[in-house]
């Protein structure tokens, strides 16, 4: 079994700085993510200034990684079972880093499974991996401050953003804005985004109740105050904010609210030699995540001087975190029509759904949450629409190979 | 005496299966259940409806059952997702193909459909299985069933009286809740499966532990419930933790697969040691189940009773108290067969099969 001083769990930018400011410390480490490549899901293939040294020493020989490799399991005694699309593993550490990043919350509408529909971040991943965007009409719907990153880029790749339609009040974001004056770069950034939307329409207080379209979405209905009306598009692009992956730091028994990872100021989780770091900690945006990766590796190795360094620069970086928080945690939901499929894995509707008495009961009479997915986004739904509470998190964290699952038996059985 | 009021215990199969032939009769059911309809061992559960000849008395039960549980099914095959897909039981050697020549004549002699398969038409039947295996055995009346929703449409039928609670006392003529509230009625079914001795410390119920594991969907994959004729063998090994060969082709083309036994342990968590060593003895029957994508593990408790025979009757020392629990891994399969039994008992009617083998008072020594 490979063993590591550390492993990092997400290669996003509060992983990769961890990974850096690890190995330069002289620490082994072990770095695993999902995807082919480090950068996360916003910034993978971006050239961004802030997170290209942190890239490029992952070259370093301390440092191993593992890409398009999926935790499956956490084990007692400090081991994991980690598959790629070849083998599986196990990997023991000394320290666990969970950098699991977050994902976009995605809340059924009418109309939300037609071809044509996607998340934010979504839209922007299926453009960088090459589908063509260019002249195509886009609205950008729901809440977040993905939002204005994403309008950006389809704008720069050639899309024709017919409108961006944002849940909150305009009050309500212009006290968020408030609240960015005191971060001199998210300032700059604001400014820049707003000169490369200009002639954009932004329309605050607006919710999507129905994407139209018989077998490729056609258009949006949006509500707006007190009355209705209808754009027409190609593409919509809908998410209701990021929610942070728990699963792996649930699995391991840490404490968790359902916006974060519970950890004291300086990361440690309620499970020894357990640290949580970037989005698992509550959306944060880059500059926290970044800060957090150098807290940890501090932390870690005991490095005191820089642990004041840098944890000043989190507090200052997560009060953002408690803005962002407040001005987008709670997406609206718009009342679902009976034929809205809630769970798309097993097709399961809202008419099917209303009348369950809980999670359970939908799963087992109706398989709502049964699929591949297994609630991932269902479950999410399900927790706004009907509130209903999440499901416990249990291996395989994601789906695996029956021959990786029987790797198991080759664990010692006296675990500590 | 003229039917009246009954307070069934537990919503699993065998409760709401006693539910449903009670009402049938004319009784006005209570059920009161801690969590939902058909959650409990029957939302664990595989869903095979196996007829087995471990002990004659298993055989007459289980085969009553599988008739049974055809004609509910093909009444409505969609509701249960009734697939009567049959059982392939692999023998490993020489040796269990003997075993297997010998249930032939004890599945006939019960009435049951029973073929010998030698290695050509085993692999006809399950083409995956590992090469060299010397043959089988075939029982085509088995099935397959989605219990928790068997249990839900069984309870739907009686128009009962649900109450979602615990009960946490069984007293002369009546239970008490957790709420505190009593509810009276002159008879008590209590079928709350592994958990009996919560309410009856006495009664002589072990957990037995097993694990299972459902895929992706991969229709064609397997045509049979496929298990492994050591499964009986290995299943019933006293006080030793066993894993077998024991997998099932579901109605959405997925695959369940099992199965494993572990005794006295009372946590629900994945044992990742167990659950290795049993995909590992399945992958060593039929190794093209090593790629399938596997999406939920999880783990349930069977009702163990010392002689593997359900409890179905009166308790013979608490007057009031009817017991339909313990029936160890084939209670999805052995539901409809207890109710029938049990309201035959509790009307004075004459069952289907003879009662004896499966009454309480076998393990009470009388006053
Ligand atoms: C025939 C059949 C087919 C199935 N097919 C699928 C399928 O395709 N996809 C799928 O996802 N599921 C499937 N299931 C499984 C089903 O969804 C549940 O997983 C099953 O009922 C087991 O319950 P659970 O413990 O997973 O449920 P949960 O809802 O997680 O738990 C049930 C109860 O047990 C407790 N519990 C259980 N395990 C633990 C634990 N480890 N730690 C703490 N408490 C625990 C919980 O607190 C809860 O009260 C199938 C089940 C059957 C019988
Ligand atoms: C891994 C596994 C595989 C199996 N495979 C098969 C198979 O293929 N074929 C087959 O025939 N059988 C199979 N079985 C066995 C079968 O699942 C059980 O025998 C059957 O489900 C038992 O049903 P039950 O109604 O007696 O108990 P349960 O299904 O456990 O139901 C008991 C109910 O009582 C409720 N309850 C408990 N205590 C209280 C209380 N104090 N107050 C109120 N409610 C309470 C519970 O919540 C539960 O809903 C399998 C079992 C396991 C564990």
């Amino acid at each position: 079994m490979q063993s590591y001083d550390v492993i990092i769990i997400g290669a996003g930018p509060a992983g990769m700085h961890a990974a850096h400011a690890l190995a330069s410390r002289g620490q082994h480490v072990a770095l695993i993510d999902d995807n082919p490549a480090a950068g996360g899901q916003i910034w993978r293939g971006v050239n961004n200034k802030s997170i290209q040294p942190a890239r490029a020493a992952l070259e370093s020989p301390h440092i191993t990684t593992y890409y398009q490799t999926r935790v499956i399991a956490t084990l007692a005694s400090q081991q994991l079972l980690v598959e790629n699309p070849r083998d599986a593993h196990l990997l023991h550490y000394r320290h666990l880093i969970i950098a699991s990043g977050a994902r976009e919350l995605l809340l059924p509408v009418a109309g939300w499974t037609l071809p044509g529909v996607t998340g934010i971040g979504g839209l922007q991943a299926l453009v960088k991996a090459g589908m063509p965007i260019a002249n195509k009409r886009v609205v950008i719907a729901g809440t977040g401050p993905l939002i204005w990153p994403v309008a950006v880029f389809l704008r720069m790749h050639g899309a024709h953003i017919v409108a961006i339609a944002e849940q909150q009040s305009l009050p309500r974001l212009v006290r968020f804005g408030l609240h960015l004056a005191r971060y001199p770069r998210k300032i700059w950034q604001a400014v820049g985004y707003a000169a490369q939307l200009i002639g954009v329409p932004f329309m605050a207080d607006s919710h999507v109740i129905a994407i139209t379209g018989t077998t490729q979405s056609t258009g949006v209905r949006i509500q707006r105050g007190d009355h209705q009306f209808q754009l027409t598009c190609d593409y919509v692009a809908i998410g209701h904010h990021l929610v942070p992956n728990l699963d792996i730091a649930q699995s391991l028994g840490c404490d968790t609210t359902p916006a974060a990872v519970t950890t004291t100021g300086l990361l440690a989780t309620t499970i020894p030699h357990v640290y949580a770091i970037g989005e698992a900690r509550g959306i944060g945006g880059l500059d926290c995540a970044i800060a957090e990766g150098h807290l940890v590796a501090a932390v870690i190795c005991r490095d005191t001087s820089a642990i004041t360094q840098w944890q000043q620069r989190v507090a200052h970086e997560r009060q953002l975190a408690t803005a962002i928080a407040a001005t987008f945690a709670t997406p609206a939901t718009t009342p679902l029509a009976d034929d809205t499929i809630v769970c798309r894995c097993e097709d399961v509707t809202h008419a099917q759904l209303q009348h369950a008495r809980d999670w359970r009961t939908a799963k087992l009479q109706q398989r709502c949450g049964m699929g591949p997915c297994q609630g991932r986004i269902c479950g999410a739904a399900t927790q706004h629409l009907y509130g209903w509470g999440p499901d416990a998190v249990r291996p395989p964290l994601r789906p695996a190979r029956v021959a990786t699952l029987a790797l198991l038996q080759t664990i010692s059985t006296d675990v500590e | 005496m003229s039917p009246s009021d009954v307070i069934i215990i537990g919503g699993g199969i065998v409760g709401c299966a006693c539910a449903h032939r009670l009402a049938e009769t004319g009784w006005r059911v209570t059920l009161v259940e801690r969590d939902t309809i058909g959650s409990g061992a029957t939302a664990a559960g595989m869903g095979q409806i196996v007829a087995l000849d471990d002990s004659p008395a298993e055989l007459v039960l289980t085969a009553d059952s599988q008739r049974r549980w055809h004609t509910l099914g093909q009444a409505n095959p969609l509701i249960h997702e009734y697939t009567p897909c049959g059982t392939v039981w692999v023998a490993s050697d020489d040796e269990e193909l003997t075993l297997a020549a010998a249930k032939v004549s004890s599945y006939h002699a019960a009435g049951l459909h029973a073929e010998l398969l030698d290695a050509a038409a085993l692999y006809r039947h399950e083409p995956n299985l590992r090469p060299g295996l010397p043959g089988g055995l075939r029982i085509a009346g088995d099935a397959v069933v989605y219990s928790s929703r068997s249990a839900a449409w069984l309870w739907e039928q009686t128009g009962g009286t649900l109450i979602h609670d615990e009960v946490t006392a069984i007293q002369s003529g009546g239970v008490t809740l957790a709420n505190g509230r009593q509810l009276r009625a002159d008879v008590v079914v209590l079928a709350t499966g592994s958990r009996a001795r919560e309410l009856v410390p006495t009664l002589p119920i072990r957990p037995k532990k097993g694990h299972l594991v459902i895929t992706d969907r991969y229709p064609g994959f397997i045509h049979h419930q496929v298990a492994e004729m050591g499964y009986a063998k290995n299943a019933h090994l006293a006080d030793v933790d066993s894993v077998a060969f024991n997998i099932q082709p579901r109605a959405t083309g997925q695959i369940l697969i099992g199965s494993c036994r572990q005794y006295d342990i009372h946590t629900p968590e994945v044992d990742p040691h167990m659950l290795g060593r049993m995909l590992q003895r399945c992958i060593d029957f039929m190794p093209g189940l090593a790629t399938l994508s596997t999406l939920r593990v999880w783990t349930g408790y069977r009702a163990a009773t010392p002689d593997g025979l359900p409890l179905i009757g009166p308790h013979p020392h608490i007057p009031g108290l009817w017991l339909a629990t313990g029936h160890e891994g084939l209670g999805i399969t052995t539901s409809l067969g207890t109710a029938d039994l049990l309201a035959a008992l509790l009307n004075h009617t004459s069952p289907a099969i003879n009662p004896s083998p499966y009454l309480p008072e076998r393990f009470f020594p009388a006053h």
